[in-house]
């Protein structure tokens, strides 16, 4: 488990971290940085590794919490984590989205409870019949 | 019946192949029989004295994490401790009877009654105790091999 999610950590955080750089390069080609915004990108990317690459896989594919747990833990850490890689790149975005933030979040949990209740519901009685098939 | 043993090392560890003749084949249950019965014991302990008792691996339904040490239930009912880590007693078990379900269960596969999916969108494994444990997503790809 523990290698698995130190795998699918350092995956998403390379992807991250180069589509970032690469959305930088497409929008922003004429303007200039200090190297400290460097520590910006690679703080983005080690939030959607945690958010991404560890939270969900572990959520979805190891623990067997409540449905309720998992929708409260993953709708909010992915809201605390959304806004703080937006004010991460910036922090004239992050207050220009502010008042749209309680919006976010309601639309995280509905889907999130789609994901995590609904979707989980059917995979999981989809699998249990899929298993009795092959006991028989 | 005369035995031979031969190696081969392009086969797994924990397998062994037995060859007959045809005109034996009505005798393979009995031969499966005679060897399963040879099975390693497993020396556990019993929590009411302190004492070392031996079990035989297949009377175990289901070994579950209890900080450093295991809590084993067997088919009488019984429950023993077993001071391994759970991924020990994984490495140390016959993968082709006793499977990791979750982060803190392994199960024998022989003692599998049925499975369901509970109210709560997560998969369950009855055993033929009428005990069940619930089955992580990641574990249930481990199945398909071992149950068909």
């Amino acid at each position: 488990m523990i290698g698995n999610l130190k795998h699918s950590f350092f995956q998403v955080f390379t992807i991250t971290f180069l589509w970032v750089t690469l959305l930088l390069t497409f929008f922003f080609k004429d303007q200039t940085i200090q190297m400290g915004y460097l520590w910006n990108l690679a703080g983005i990317a080690f939030i959607a590794a945690m958010v991404f690459g560890v939270m969900y896989d572990a959520l979805w594919n190891y623990f067997t919490l409540k449905p309720i747990w998992n929708i409260v833990i993953s709708s909010t850490i992915n809201i605390l984590g959304g806004t703080a890689g937006v004010w991460l790149f910036s922090e004239e975005m992050f207050h220009f989205i502010a008042p749209w933030f309680p919006g976010m979040w309601l639309l995280s949990i509905v889907l999130h409870t789609i994901a995590f209740y609904f979707y989980a519901r059917m995979d999981s009685k989809k699998k249990a019949e899929e298993l009795n098939k092959i006991l028989k | 019946m005369k035995v031979t043993f031969e190696t081969d090392a392009s086969m797994e560890r924990s397998l062994a192949k037995v060859v007959t003749n045809p005109a034996e084949q009505q005798r393979w249950e009995e031969i499966d029989k005679a060897i399963s019965h040879l099975e390693r014991q497993l020396v556990v302990i019993n929590p009411k004295n302190n004492r070392n008792v031996q079990i035989q691996p297949s009377s175990i339904l289901a070994i579950e994490s209890e900080d450093r040490m295991c809590n084993i239930r067997v088919i009488s009912g019984e429950s023993y401790l077993l001071g391994k880590r759970l991924k020990y007693v994984e490495e140390d078990m016959d993968s082709s009877h006793f499977l990791k379900i979750n982060n803190s269960t392994i199960i024998n596969v022989k003692h599998i009654k049925a499975f369901a999916a509970t109210d709560h969108a997560r998969i369950q494994v009855e055993l033929k105790d009428g005990s069940s444990y619930y089955v992580s997503r990641y574990y249930i790809k481990n199945f398909r091999g071992k149950l068909s």
